[in-house]
């Protein structure tokens, strides 16, 4: 595995442990992950954009936050 | 074979739950491969992204065919089809995706295009889902 794929599967694995957390206080947002730094937006294009002027090398590995209430049926 | 454990989240009616999600890659319209997580659904039959998500991708989202998504309630979803390349694991598949005309969607990888390129296995047991070539 090339490093910034390693570094992509690093930062799900990081998203997988630590959703809940981010649940708490971001519910319905959208995070993109960096090195295991949030950067967190009202959507897709907002967080995207605050991670690649933190990280203006780095694709962020980005997903939707879940609201609390969200069952997948 | 590619396996992605479950990632653990919050729900208020059930506390902590493991929930199955991919690491997706998909190529947006510059080429560039963009992560994203997924929700892996054999319930669903298609795959669906946020429309913010598809903007971010540029993709023109109301270009696509238009379709109806109906889940278990009576609630409709909007959402345009778009044809993308997605990377999971080392294999690149090129699926029919549909775009939700909102955000209130979650991110899921459906059955069109996906369920039958992969054997996909959830295991209960090892909270994880493997997908097999």
């Amino acid at each position: 595995m090339v490093p910034e794929q390693k570094r992509k599967h690093q930062d799900f694995e990081w998203l997988g442990k630590n959703m809940h957390k981010l649940q708490q206080k971001h519910a319905g947002k959208v995070v993109a992950v960096v090195n295991k730094h949030a950067s967190i937006g009202k959507n897709a294009i907002e967080a995207y954009k605050i991670s690649r002027k933190q990280y203006p090398d780095n694709e962020p590995v980005m997903s939707a936050i879940p609201t609390k209430d969200a069952l997948l049926l | 074979m590619i396996k992605y454990d479950w990632h653990e989240e919050y729900s208020e009616s059930f506390g902590l739950v493991k929930r199955p999600v991919a690491e997706i890659h998909m190529k947006d319209k510059n080429k560039i491969w963009r992560a994203i997580n997924m929700y892996v659904d054999s319930g669903a039959d298609v795959s669906i992204i946020q429309n913010s998500f598809g903007e971010l991708f540029g993709h023109n989202v109301e270009k696509g065919r238009k379709i109806r998504l109906k889940g278990i309630g009576k609630e409709e979803i909007i959402a345009y089809i778009h044809k993308m390349d997605l990377l999971i694991g080392a294999h690149e598949v090129n699926i029919e995706v549909a775009i939700g005309e909102n955000d209130n969607v979650p991110n899921v990888l459906g059955r069109k295009g996906v369920f039958n390129f992969f054997e996909i296995q959830f295991k209960n047991k090892e909270e994880a889902t493997h997908f097999l070539k």
